[in-house]
């Protein structure tokens, strides 16, 4: 436990040496959010509510969606390609420590340092421009949590899954781009899903990857009943398991592919 | 005539002094130790034309920093730098023009394609016209046998094909000056021999100038008619290895194999070991010649067998180093 | 002209040599062209379902929408292959990649920008044209020459504007010596202000894009004035004026650069 707490404050201590990147970053994603704001001010243009929600809720939906992407940062795919290629992976395997957990340690450390050092300050100006993002209700913040951290245990595993591509396919750049694609599109993190139209609606609902964003956003909002909650909730507890069951799977097979290949 | 001219070069560094730990971090994003490094201090030295010159030092003595300066790629913090009168700060593409670098450590070919695809490049870049295309590279196929691995892919080549890849394409175009840093690192003896007879080959032929930094002393044997010692920024030797030689470590040793052991003193050499017939002894070149202490040795116990040794480069090049420290 | 003809002959080697290089790789471009496909066709569609919950966007309704969308990809597409190495700027400044380019005679930004040609970049190219033409048809449009060469001059000035402030952004790198790369990020800046209409930001925001940070001629005004919207700034065609910012924008940028090339370090030893 100890190694891994310990490589979370190295990641920690590196990342905070980046001044500059951090103020660059956080002057982007204020951008960003502006515009998202703009965008959804425009087209609701005064009307009241749509598909369900309204203007105002939207806004919160998308400062809170933009802090949310900069916590969800995965390292962990993009680790474990860089692996494969220097060839370090076999030396990994060897480690007293599971890498993954490593990994995730990692990923946990940057995650710690994003929030103070952008989602803090993104919360603070994106009140001042847009008032503060506040939740439905203190019940629904609770829940937001809990569906946020599972949220990020299933993108986690996802970019973890597609990392293992890399034991396969060596050179990870399309995939990766499409990945991020759909992530955007299909999580509802920039336009959520119940502006679609019904059948893909329903379809792509079943997906995981609506529980990264969509979900705990939704919660937020005060979008859902607590027994629409209480069921997608389950849902996404649902994937996070089956994701996790594949993931496991994966590393085996992955570890006894190096011990075959020599790393 | 100089055809390089260097003067009082400098090359400063800013350097952040970084406290450790998580609070040291944080304490870092709000201030700042800074402290003032010089790579380069101050140094002058002319290079004439057809010159082969070694600039030596111990890692982090600045030979990397002054080349780089040289070859324009690294502005200096003051002093100047003249290439056949032009400065290559200022003058780059000219200055360039004449220039042929090989940094050991990197490669400019494109690493996914044959060999012949970069020089292809290169001789667009370079404007150079077929005819004389044609002429360096059947030069350079006679002192490097270029042509066997000129279709091979430069990720496949071995470090010393590549090595040789790379001189052959610095000199594709004919500088008049060639500056190759390191260019021998990690190359087994046959390459080593190789780039060496290039070197000499491409001196001889074309008088091309030649500044080498090396820290295979071998390098320095075989080439160079001089060289430079830096340390720590500053020039600290600078003239031929005889020169050199002579000045800091001119001693030599006699080694002697007598027919019954015995111990012969000489007022002019030290005797350093005596194992049953065999004597060795030390003295300085200039104090006494070799053929003297063994005739006068000669007359007090007969001689079997002689040995002469001279101060090795090593050992002269290490005396340099550590007088430079103090 | 000799140095124009010049210039074409290396870009043109360059070139040969990083489509050689690609074809290594064969099954990156399939992957890429099959990721653009599914990109450039899916977020049109997320605009469509907005539009379709909504009715218009900042006064624009889905037939101009259609069309802006088009142009915008298309000068993204264009970009995306002339200077997609500006992303790896930061990197080549801290890793000292550009020793290579100041020891030949050549201009150094020129070099970078055709070392590794993006023939992925064509690639993109395909749906953005899919899109293109969905929109023209969507608003109807003519295909006089006038025309034409509006959408030409929107288009080079647009790629040139996008250009011009990746170069921008990579060329900070050689004072701030880091390898933060918010080539993307501004990158999804781009997005924002060319695929949707100026008209959905406040006042302020406007002007500032319109005079400031001249991103709204990358699409914007020149598809107002190429689909005949009232409300032009001055009395000449707008994506004439596209053209002159991006030329000058594109000059000045590579002006950063010379500058910055001076304050550059290479790395190691």
């Amino acid at each position: 436990m100890k190694a891994y707490l310990f490589v979370t404050k190295i990641r920690i201590q590196s990342a905070l040496a980046y001044r500059f990147n951090v103020i660059s970053t956080i002057l982007i994603q204020c951008l960003l959010m502006f515009a998202m704001a703009c965008f959804w001010k425009a087209a609701y243009g005064g009307t009241g509510v749509v598909s369900g929600t309204g203007e105002q809720d939207m806004l919160t939906y998308t400062m809170i969606s933009i802090i949310m992407g900069n916590l969800l940062t995965m390292g962990v795919e993009g680790r474990i390609e860089g692996s494969v290629r220097t060839g370090s992976v076999a030396l990994d395997m060897l480690k007293p420590v599971n890498i993954y957990g490593i990994y995730l340690a990692e990923d946990l450390g940057d995650m710690a340092v994003a929030f103070f050092q952008i989602a803090v300050p993104l919360l603070i100006i994106g009140s001042v421009m847009f008032g503060f993002p506040a939740p439905a209700s203190f019940v629904c913040f609770i829940i937001f949590l809990l569906s946020f951290s599972i949220g990020y245990f299933i993108n986690w595993i996802l970019a973890g899954l597609l990392g293992m591509c890399a034991f396969r396919v060596i050179s990870m750049g399309p995939i990766r781009n499409v990945k991020g694609f759909i992530m955007k599109l299909l999580s509802g993190s920039v336009i959520p899903l119940w502006f679609f139209p019904d059948g893909f609606r329903v379809f792509l609902e079943f997906l995981p990857f609506v529980n990264i964003y969509q979900l705990p956003l939704g919660i937020y909002i005060g979008r859902y009943t607590f027994e629409e909650m209480f069921w997608r909730t389950a849902l996404q507890m649902f994937w996070c398991m089956v994701l996790w069951l594949i993931f496991h799977a994966a590393q085996k097979k992955a570890a006894a592919a190096v011990l075959i290949q020599g790393g | 005539m100089n055809i390089i001219k260097v003067n009082h070069l400098v090359k400063e560094y800013k350097k952040i002094k970084k406290e450790k730990g998580l609070k040291g971090a944080v304490k870092n994003l709000f201030v700042q130790d800074i402290e003032y490094v010089r790579a380069v201090d101050d140094i002058s030295f002319g290079i004439e034309k057809g010159d082969i010159a070694a600039y030596i030092g111990p890692n982090g003595a600045g030979k990397s920093t002054t080349v780089k300066m040289l070859s324009g790629i690294m502005q200096p913090s003051s002093g100047e730098i003249l290439i056949n009168g032009m400065s290559p700060q200022k003058e780059r593409k000219r200055v360039v023009r004449n220039l042929g670098v090989v940094f050991g450590q990197r490669s400019q070919l494109n690493w996914n394609l044959r060999l012949g695809e970069t020089y292809d490049l290169l001789k667009r870049i370079y404007q150079i016209d077929d005819a004389l295309y044609e002429k360096n590279v059947k030069m350079l196929d006679e002192i490097f046998q270029i042509s066997e691995f000129i279709d091979t892919p430069v990720r496949q080549l071995s470090l010393g094909q590549r090595m040789r890849g790379d001189l052959a394409a610095a000199m594709l175009h004919s500088p008049e000056i060639l500056f190759l840093d390191e260019p021998t690192i990690g190359l087994d003896v046959e390459a080593k021999y190789s780039v060496r007879k290039f070197i000499k080959e491409i001196n001889a032929r074309n008088k091309t100038t030649i500044i080498l930094t090396t820290h295979d002393l071998g390098d320095v044997q075989e080439l160079c008619r001089r060289l430079i010692i830096i340390n720590n920024g500053k020039i600290i030797e600078d003239g031929s290895l005889d020169e050199l030689a002579d000045r800091i470590a001119p001693y030599r040793r006699l080694i002697i194999d007598f027919y019954h052991p015995a111990v012969v003193r000489h007022p002019k050499a030290e005797l350093i070991s005596v194992d049953e017939a065999r004597a060795v002894y030390k003295f300085r070149k200039d104090e006494i010649t070799a053929a003297r202490l063994i005739e006068d040795i000669s007359r007090t116990a007969p001689i079997k067998e002689v040995g002469l040794q001279e101060a090795k480069i090593d050992d002269i090049i290490r005396t340099a180093y550590h007088a430079g420290q103090a | 002209m000799q140095i124009v003809k010049y210039h074409v002959s290396v870009a043109a080697t360059l070139i040969r040599l990083s489509i050689q290089s690609r074809l290594e790789y064969p099954f990156m471009l399939i992957g890429h062209v099959l990721a653009n496909c599914v990109q450039w066709v899916a977020g049109f569609a997320a605009i469509k379902f907005v539009v379709d919950s909504f009715g218009s966007l900042g006064g624009w309704g889905y037939e101009s929408l259609a069309f802006l969308y088009g142009m915008s990809v298309l000068s993204h597409g264009l970009a995306v292959i002339l200077f997609i190495q500006t992303w790896y700027m930061a990197y080549c400044v801290v890793e000292g990649e550009y020793d290579m380019f100041l020891l030949r005679p050549m201009g150094v930004l020129f070099q970078f920008l055709f070392e590794d040609f993006n023939l992925i970049g064509i690639t993109d190219m395909i749906p953005g044209l899919m899109v293109f033409f969905y929109g023209c048809a969507k608003v109807h449009i003519t295909m006089t020459f006038a025309n034409i060469s509006m959408i030409l001059f929107a288009l080079i000035g647009g790629t040139l504007i996008r250009g011009a402030v990746w170069i921008f952004c990579g060329s900070l790198s050689f004072w701030t010596k880091s390898t933060a790369n918010f080539t993307d990020m501004v990158g999804a800046l781009f997005e924002r202000v060319s695929m949707y209409p100026l008209t959905i930001y406040p006042k302020w925001a406007q002007v500032i894009f319109t005079y400031l940070l001249p991103l709204a001629w990358i699409t914007f005004y020149p598809v107002k004035g190429i689909l005949g919207m009232e409300g032009s700034v001055i009395p000449v065609p707008m994506a004439a004026v596209s053209l002159g910012v991006g030329a000058v924008m594109f000059v000045l940028s590579c002006g950063l650069f010379r500058l910055g090339m001076h304050r550059y370090e290479s790395a190691g030893s």
